[in-house]
């Protein structure tokens, strides 16, 4: 019993833990933080989009609503949203399970650092990468050109293609994570227990992995479609005119003053988002945030 | 129904590279047998397993179920019911669920399943569990679902991993019942694979001892407890003392047993020990042999052949009995003696013991 408390009495730990009021202390100063950072800049937002210099009023969300370009922005923000979150489910879903189920370790290992290593290239520079890639003459048409694949440059650069492949791109490791740490929670036994009761591989997969997968499936989609909706300088960079996505629009709005009009904008991104969060726990329940 | 068949394992070998995980193995079961695989970690039990699941291959050999080659068909083609150690129940499925599923991948119509699942729930004791998820149930329960589910199918093999090896104590007991009682009511072959020589005991009609990927021995419980084939098998199966022989000479022999005399590690007086004939060859002069703890006895005022005197070392109370480490002739001795035997004893520097010679197993190797 005695040795079991030598460690703590000693340790620095313990000497901090035993000061007054600490516990405390501790427990305002992160509160304190969002609470100046997140509440009252969202709070204010808020009051922005319904009230202006003259009192209340839902001019800004009507116009927000029912304005022709806007309604285009949320449903081109929609789309990349939707296209993103399949790609990256497409993409992710076999190199996650490779990552857990390959037999051979190196296959795991280069699958995991394959994805997980870009993640610690900063952001901006994967972005003008791949406007790099993807200019008029950029690396992409060259060798689409030298392989008489196409005859004349794509127009891929400004486009929503390019920021669909960027999101797509930077969204990845999300979604492989999510999915990786529920995959890697299925225990191999049950596919062996299966394979010995009589399934065939296919429905093997089918009845036994898969199933017990979808929880990181749509942890993982609600993650990068979030990340997807809002996102703002990858389609300001590679992104055109004409397929502007509602970030964008927010940031447009600010630089020429209209705040109300912004603010409109980021409450209604802010209610799409947490109606599709609220749906998906709905489906997984505590599962969705645990890691 | 009897639904078990017979199963021959033949010259069965596995390599990881020049490393012989599995060699020459040869194991044939009965219909209905229950055969208990019994190793230490390492022994290549669990490859064995494998090997006749159709998880993991053979390099060579081969293994037939009533006559018919399965060394070639995947796992998934081999029925074969197999019970995990940590029972590998399907989360996301009710007991009914978990346990129909073999029934489903065979297409067995949805009434026949309901009415199976249902009978096979009342065989392990578990009627109104089948709503529930497996973790709604104890360790107990989950693996009376797992093994509900590798049976329902009427495999004609079972296939237990360390069945009990994730029970508290109590439940292990009423496990290793549960088991034997399901098995023998249905009357399937089933092989086990265990570290627990109790469980071994309790539960197989026949057992096989393994080490460094061979067989060892193959036998009842009995034989392997009175009659071990070698060293290994003697010092596996709980304590006993290994004690060499030489100057052989044979003084009688029938056709069930040979009484042999010679000089032991014990004594310098001559002991007569009672052998099977079936293991003797004659030609032999020194060999060893097996006494158990228990059967060692303090000497009495009738005169015995096989006397000898033992130094008492040390003793640990067992309640009714006594565990003593004693030396004859510098040989450390394992003695099991009764209590009040112990008591009595006057000087234990010089305490007389004796053995009858037919309770003793004579072992050829070194």
């Amino acid at each position: 019993m005695e040795n079991k408390f030598i460690g703590r009495k000693k340790g620095i730990a313990y000497t901090i833990s035993n000061i007054r009021g600490i516990k405390w202390l501790l427990l305002i100063i992160p509160l304190l933080f969002i609470f100046l950072t997140m509440v009252i800049s969202l709070v204010n937002i808020f009051e922005r989009s319904f009230i202006d210099n003259n009192g209340f009023t839902l001019e800004y969300f009507i116009k927000v609503l029912t304005e022709p370009l806007y309604q285009k922005v949320l449903f081109t923000t929609l789309k990349t949203g939707v296209i993103v979150t399949v790609c990256t489910v497409i993409i992710s879903y076999p190199m996650a399970f490779l990552s857990v189920r390959s037999k051979n370790s190196i296959v795991r290992r280069f699958v995991s650092g394959g994805v997980l290593v870009p993640y610690w290239v900063s952001m901006l520079v994967r972005i003008f990468a791949w406007q790099i890639i993807l200019a008029k003459n950029g690396i992409l048409n060259q060798v689409l050109i030298k392989l008489n694949v196409i005859d004349s440059p794509l127009e891929i650069l400004y486009t929503s293609i390019a920021v669909i492949i960027s999101l797509t791109h930077i969204l990845l490791p999300q979604m492989f994570l999510s999915m990786q740490s529920v995959m890697a929670e299925i225990e191999p036994n049950l596919t062996l227990a299966a394979e010995g009761m009589g399934a065939k591989p296919v429905k093997n997969f089918s009845t036994v992995f898969l199933p017990l997968s979808v929880p990181g499936i749509i942890s993982g989609c609600m993650m990068v479609f979030v990340l997807a909706l809002g996102f703002y300088i990858a389609p300001a960079l590679l992104g055109g005119s004409n397929d502007m996505m509602v970030s964008n629009l927010i940031q447009q709005n600010m630089q020429n003053m209209n705040w109300n009009i912004a603010a409109a904008l980021s409450v209604e991104l802010f209610v799409i988002v947490m109606v599709f969060i609220a749906i998906a726990y709905k489906f997984v329940g505590n599962k969705l945030f645990t890691r | 129904m009897k639904i078990g068949q017979r199963l021959d394992i033949v010259n069965i070998s596995k390599y990881y590279g020049d490393f012989k995980v599995l060699d020459s193995i040869n194991l044939v079961c009965e219909p209905g047998e229950f055969v208990t695989i019994l190793g230490s970690s390492g022994s290549g039990k669990t490859t064995l397993l494998k090997v006749i699941a159709g998880f993991e291959s053979n390099s060579d050999g081969s293994i037939h179920i009533n006559n018919e080659s399965i060394a070639k068909r995947k796992a998934y083609e081999r029925n074969i019911g197999m019970l995990f150690q940590n029972y590998a129940l399907f989360p996301h499925m009710t007991v009914e669920e978990n346990v129909a599923y073999p029934l489903k991948l065979r297409k067995v119509p949805k009434k026949e399943i309901k009415e199976r699942v249902e009978n096979i729930l009342n065989v392990v004791k578990l009627n109104n569990m089948g709503k529930r998820y497996p973790k709604q149930l104890s360790g107990g329960q989950q693996q009376r679902v797992a093994l509900a589910r590798a049976i329902v199918y009427n495999p004609p093999l079972l296939l237990l991993d360390e069945p009990l090896g994730a029970l508290d104590m109590n439940l292990r007991h009423n496990m290793q019942f549960e088991i034997k009682r399901i098995t023998k009511e249905l009357g399937i072959t089933t092989i086990s694979v265990t570290h627990d020589q109790e469980e071994a005991f309790a539960m197989s009609d026949k057992i096989c001892i393994m080490s460094d990927g061979k067989v060892q021995q193959f036998a009842s419980p009995e034989e392997i407890y009175e009659r071990p084939s070698n060293r290994f098998v003697a010092e596996f199966m709980g304590t006993t003392n290994i004690i060499g022989i030489k100057d052989i000479t044979y003084i009688k022999k029938d056709n069930n047993h040979t009484l042999i005399k010679g000089i032991t590690e014990i004594s310098e007086a001559p002991m007569e020990l009672l052998a099977e004939t079936k293991y003797i060859k004659t030609d032999i002069k020194e060999a060893l042999f097996t006494l158990r703890p228990e059967s060692i006895r303090l000497a009495s005022e009738k005169s015995y052949n096989n006397e000898f005197t033992v130094k008492l070392e040390e003793s640990v109370y067992l309640g009714e009995r006594v565990k003593i480490k004693a030396t004859a002739l510098n040989k450390l001795l394992n003695i099991n003696l009764n209590v009040n035997e112990f008591r009595n004893l006057e000087n234990t520097d010089k305490v007389k013991l004796v053995f009858a010679p037919e309770d003793i197993a004579v072992i050829y190797d070194k």
